[in-house]
């Protein structure tokens, strides 16, 4: 009951404050949520790895390896369309090739996942996966944009499982829960559909956020409604990681990073796991810093180097529903 | 000591933000990019995605079948038993 009471509080909240001030809504969570919401789910990940692998040593590796390969891709392809040391062509064809290579990684990922159910019918993966390339090279910024919607709802479904595995009987309140997404973000749309809601995009901040909310996507749209939209699955987001998620697995009880199993894996991993949690808290703050002293830029930084926590969301999820 | 290097480091960071936000100064909008041979990509990875769809369905058929089958032999096997044993009778 609590946990119904929270999130509807929290959804009721951050869908007012998406509405009346989105631009500013979005400005302030991104500024005092993002970094701790990364910690946190790198927290949770180093805690759910196991300290051996195992028959799971191949799909590790195809998930870190991937991690990195591609996250070096993205940010080199970002920085070269940044400088201009690629042209548009060049820039649409790489990055029409990093969807590809993303999507194939996910089916390896998916077929190698499979391999410890023997029931599950993973022969679908590749249709499903080509279907999805044909789909982002057809329409490049359609694929971009659904990644930056879709990725609220990968948090959502770790919460699930992480529900069941530690409070089933929490599992229906937050099924419910779930459902009062929609209706929210239906009530979002209602209130601001008609009005003459167009985001005034003067400054390059405006420019940015509604722009990353898919503005030049879909124009006809208002990007005051995406903007809005946007924010609220944001802000649901973070609340996952920030609230719902260390609640549920207790992870507050335990802050020690003793606690963590692949600590125990050998010296140097027990030495390196405080090593990633003192860098990533350093990180933490001077990102704070780094958005008090020049939000835009910093903003853009964030959001490149922030593609290695989506990517690092789907090898997870597909172990926690292997 | 360390305060200093904080202080170092933060300002070393701001002087490479302000180099960043001087470096994405909006320019000229690029020319739209060619289009066709994407197209021609996702044309084909939707034909391979069909193909694959289909050998999909034509395995899952021949599975549901063979499947059917077996059960039919475990409905039937104990009946040709029970024949023989009253024949031999």
């Amino acid at each position: 009951m609590e946990f119904a009471v929270g999130f509807l509080l929290l959804a009721i909240a951050a869908s007012s404050l998406a509405v009346y001030a989105p631009i500013t809504f979005s400005i302030a969570t991104v500024f005092l949520f993002a970094g701790p919401h990364n910690w946190v789910e790198a927290r949770y990940f180093l805690s759910r790895l196991p300290a051996r692998f195992g028959k799971y040593k191949k799909f590790f590796a195809w998930s870190f390896g991937g991690i990195a390969a591609l996250m070096i891709g993205y940010t080199a392809l970002m920085c070269a369309l940044q400088i201009k040391a690629v042209t548009g062509t060049a820039g649409s064809a790489l990055l029409g090739l990093w969807n590809t290579l993303f999507v194939l990684w996910i089916v390896r990922l998916i077929v190698l996942s499979g391999k410890w159910q023997t029931d599950r019918d993973r022969g679908l993966a590749l249709p499903f996966g080509l279907l999805a390339i044909s789909f982002a090279l057809a329409f490049p910024a359609w694929f971009g944009l659904s990644l930056v919607y879709l990725h609220p709802f990968i948090g959502c479904w770790i919460l699930d499982r992480e529900l069941q595995r530690s409070r089933p009987q929490w599992r229906p309140t937050y099924h419910l829960c779930l459902l009062s997404i929609p209706l929210f973000l239906v009530a979002i749309w209602w209130s601001l559909h008609g009005a003459c809601a167009t985001v005034q995009s003067s400054d390059v901040l405006a420019m940015q956020i509604t722009r990353h909310a898919g503005a030049q996507v879909i124009p006809a749209t208002s990007s005051h409604l995406l903007v809005a939209t946007h924010t609220f699955l944001e802000m649901v987001h973070y609340g996952v990681w920030l609230v719902a998620i260390p609640l549920v697995s207790a992870g507050w009880k335990n802050w020690h990073p003793g606690s963590i199993p692949i600590a125990h894996r050998s010296p140097e991993f027990k030495r390196l796991v405080p090593a990633i949690f003192a860098t990533s808290t350093f990180t933490v703050v001077v990102l704070w810093v780094c958005f008090a002293l020049n939000y835009s830029v910093t903003r853009d930084v964030y959001f490149t180097l922030a593609m290695a926590h989506v990517l690092a969301e789907i090898p997870f999820l597909l172990k926690t529903i292997s | 000591m360390r305060t200093q290097n904080l202080v170092a480091l933060i300002l070393c960071l701001m002087a490479a933000v302000q180099q960043v936000q001087a470096d994405i100064a909006p320019g000229p909008a690029p020319p739209p990019p060619d289009q066709s041979l994407p197209v021609v990509l996702a044309g084909v990875c939707l034909s391979m995605a069909i193909v694959f769809f289909g050998l999909w369905f034509v395995n899952f058929q021949k599975a549901a079948k063979a499947k059917l089958k077996a059960a039919g032999n475990v409905g039937t096997t104990p009946m040709n038993d029970l024949n023989q044993l009253s024949n031999s009778r």
